[in-house]
């Protein structure tokens, strides 16, 4: 796979969106998520292990460690890969590099399911995806010697990978004006945490016809459908919470949003924004009309490229600050973690991710029964939501790191209220 | 198939509880059975263990007892038995209960705490007391103590009940100093001219009501706090 006398020249940049999390790091908390697909048979390990191998040639920012350099955390190429381990009982556990030879994701396996968790530094949900789809065509096609045929998501793993697949591309469209980040904070739901660091994840499985219906209904997409219920679920616990209405405060929920749809990169890094769509409950209570009206309007004057190009050029700018690049690491760490922390998750209450629709290739879909999106537990918000939808089931998986299932539970009421059928699956401890 | 008769979900076969409220599944039908696999693996991961705060607490108050067995020795040397060194005991008390204590707990248990803070100080005000043989502590060390527990432990609920906002804090926080100014001077006057005075209180009491109730109306200002802030902006 690689040449062994250059293969320690081969490094690269951290993207524009990944440079915070090296920082950010703690012992105890990495920015990780996970994507898994269950199969329609029990995964044979040495073969996952195989494809695994085969994967990450054509993944070379997979393929990486992270290295300090004096101004900037830099990947470095990694010979071989992680171990494939067994799931445990919880998804995305603290990854410690060093016992993982190195990688920032990992591959884990439980009955039929393949799961990769992946540090965050690596590359977005999109990039996470592609990733998982290759991995599972390269078991399929080791394992039952299934055909299947490739393209941008599913990448031939014996073709050399692109220059673009591992391009910077916030750099390469930033422009020149950026807009403010500042925003009022968001309030933010509490609980008890778990002292063994238990993460709990509730999956909740929804026939998408169902929510697409009602989404039309109402003129609006899944994504600000699902955005608006879990902001009435969040404004319920606040109400229930805060004795007085004047110390309420917004109610925010961070939905990611993918910039591979404005622009034409195939990048398997980082390319993302986001924004906070919410309601601020101090002016009235707000009923899920009212609310959607908000997320949609919301959604619809902000994701654009223009302004999505300004929150971008923002972080490039401050990126390419000549007196901050020339800041050494330490320094620049500690005013990162500082960031972070002042930033970070405080502007939401929660966050929904959402993949969309997944679609696999027949060839492959045949084996495929199922595949989840989940995001590990955020810094500050406690409860944190992944989504997408495949053959016909949209998978909704809540992840917290508090005892208490508050949110999950308005949520999902929330939504058989509003005559939508859920079944809920848990790794509740019995 | 199985619902919860709480929350309207269907449950997976995996689930003996409702995952969302823990009610049991209740199916006369159709008892929950384990299934043969679950969702998520009974194995749990070693993640790294947390530091052991209460450990580290008694590490750090082992190391405070060198300077009180120090002290202690060279004192009782110089054949004066127990007297200056007596103060860094007590110091060292104090520092251990204000700082050391709440590691061992696991929660910061707001009430007990300050109280058990403001409780040492009193203790170490009455060991300065006796050792420097004064008639001081219950006339005018305790109750000044206590005012600024009063206002410490006052001002910390009301933040803790939602008073959020940045300049509300600010506002009642210079109220409270400019009541506790006063209270001090009440009781220091009480202890030493046996009788209320006003001096010097009122005056720093104005200007801290003052531009207390002023940033309690600027924080309602919205309008007026944007002009500041877009005048202001750097």
């Amino acid at each position: 796979m690689t040449d062994k006398k250059t293969a320690h020249k081969r490094w690269m940049k951290l993207d524009n969106a990944a440079k915070i999390y090296p920082a950010a790091k703690r012992r105890r908390w990495k920015a990780l998520f996970r994507l898994s697909a269950t199969l329609t048979e029990t995964v044979d390990p040495a073969v996952l292990e195989e494809a695994q191998h085969a994967a990450l040639a054509r993944f070379p920012g997979f393929a990486t460690k992270l290295k300090k350099g004096a101004f900037w955390y830099y990947m470095e190429h990694n010979e071989g890969g992680p171990p494939v381990e067994p799931d445990g009982a919880y998804p995305c556990p603290p990854l410690n590099f060093r016992e993982n030879n190195g990688f920032m994701f990992r591959v884990r396996y439980h009955g039929k399911r393949i799961a990769v968790e992946i540090f965050h530094a690596l590359t977005d949900g999109s990039g996470g995806l592609c990733f998982l789809k290759t991995l599972v065509a390269e078991y399929l096609r080791i394992r039952y010697g299934a055909d299947i045929p490739r393209d941008n998501e599913i990448l031939d793993c014996t073709a050399p990978p692109t220059p673009g697949e591992t391009e910077d591309a916030y750099l390469k469209y930033a422009r020149d004006i950026g807009r403010s980040r500042r925003e009022p904070d968001a309030y933010y739901l509490k609980g008890t945490r778990e002292t063994d660091g238990y993460i709990h994840s509730v999956t909740g499985m929804i026939p998408v016809d169902e929510v697409l219906k009602r989404a039309k209904e109402k003129q609006v997409s899944l994504t600000e459908y699902l955005t608006a219920a879990l902001i009435m679920a969040v404004d319920k616990i606040q109400r229930r919470k805060i004795w007085h209405q004047k110390l309420y405060k917004p109610v925010k929920v961070c939905v990611p949003i993918n910039l591979r749809q404005f622009y034409p990169t195939n990048t398997m890094r980082n390319f993302a924004s986001y924004v906070n769509p919410g309601i601020d409950p101090r002016y009235g209570q707000y009923d899920f009309d009212e609310a959607l009206n908000a997320v949609h309007h919301y959604m619809r004057a902000e994701v654009t490229e223009k302004l999505l190009n300004a929150k971008i050029s923002t972080n490039v700018r401050t990126e390419k600050h000549a007196a901050l690049r020339l800041t050494p690491l330490f320094l620049k760490n500690i005013a990162m973690k500082w960031t972070f922390a002042r930033v970070g998750d405080r502007k939401s209450s929660t966050s929904i991710s959402n993949l969309g629709l997944v679609r696999l290739p027949d060839e492959m879909a045949r084996y495929v029964a199922r595949i989840d999106f989940l995001l590990g537990p955020l810094s500050r918000t406690k409860v944190a939501c992944g989504a997408l939808s495949y053959q016909g089931v949209l998978y909704l998986n809540f992840t917290r790191t508090i005892r208490e299932s508050v949110l999950e539970r308005e949520f999902f009421r929330y939504l058989v209220r509003l005559g939508i059928p859920v079944k809920v699956e848990s790794n509740d401890r019995w | 198939m199985s619902y919860c008769v709480n929350c309207g979900v269907e449950l997976a076969d995996s689930e003996k509880r409702c995952p969302l409220c823990h009610v049991e599944v209740q199916n006369p039908k159709a008892p929950w059975e384990e299934p043969p696999e679950r969702p998520y693996s009974h194995h749990v991961n070693t993640i790294m263990k947390r530091i052991d705060r209460g450990y580290l607490a008694t590490l750090v108050g082992l190391l405070l007892f060198i300077p009180c067995v120090v002290t202690v020795l060279l004192d009782i040397l110089s054949g004066n038995g127990l007297t200056w060194s007596a103060y860094v005991i007590g110091a060292v008390g104090l520092v251990y209960v204000s700082v050391l204590m709440p590691f061992y707990f696991k929660k910061y248990h707001t009430l007990a705490f300050l109280s058990a803070d403001f409780g040492a100080v009193a203790l170490y005000l009455f060991l300065i007391e006796r050792m420097s043989g004064g008639h001081w502590f219950l006339g005018l060390g305790l109750p000044l103590t206590a005012a600024a527990g009063v206002c410490t432990i006052g001002l910390v609920f009301l933040f803790a009940r939602g008073f959020s906002m940045i300049l509300m804090k600010i506002g009642v926080i210079m109220i409270t100093i400019g009541l506790f100014l006063v209270c001090v001077e009440t009781l220091t006057s009480l202890y030493v001219h046996g009788a209320v005075r006003f001096a010097w209180s009122l005056y720093a009491l104005i200007p801290c009501a003052s531009l207390g109730a002023a940033t309690l109306i600027l924080e309602r200002r919205k309008s007026l706090k944007e002009s500041i802030r877009r005048r202001l902006f750097y």
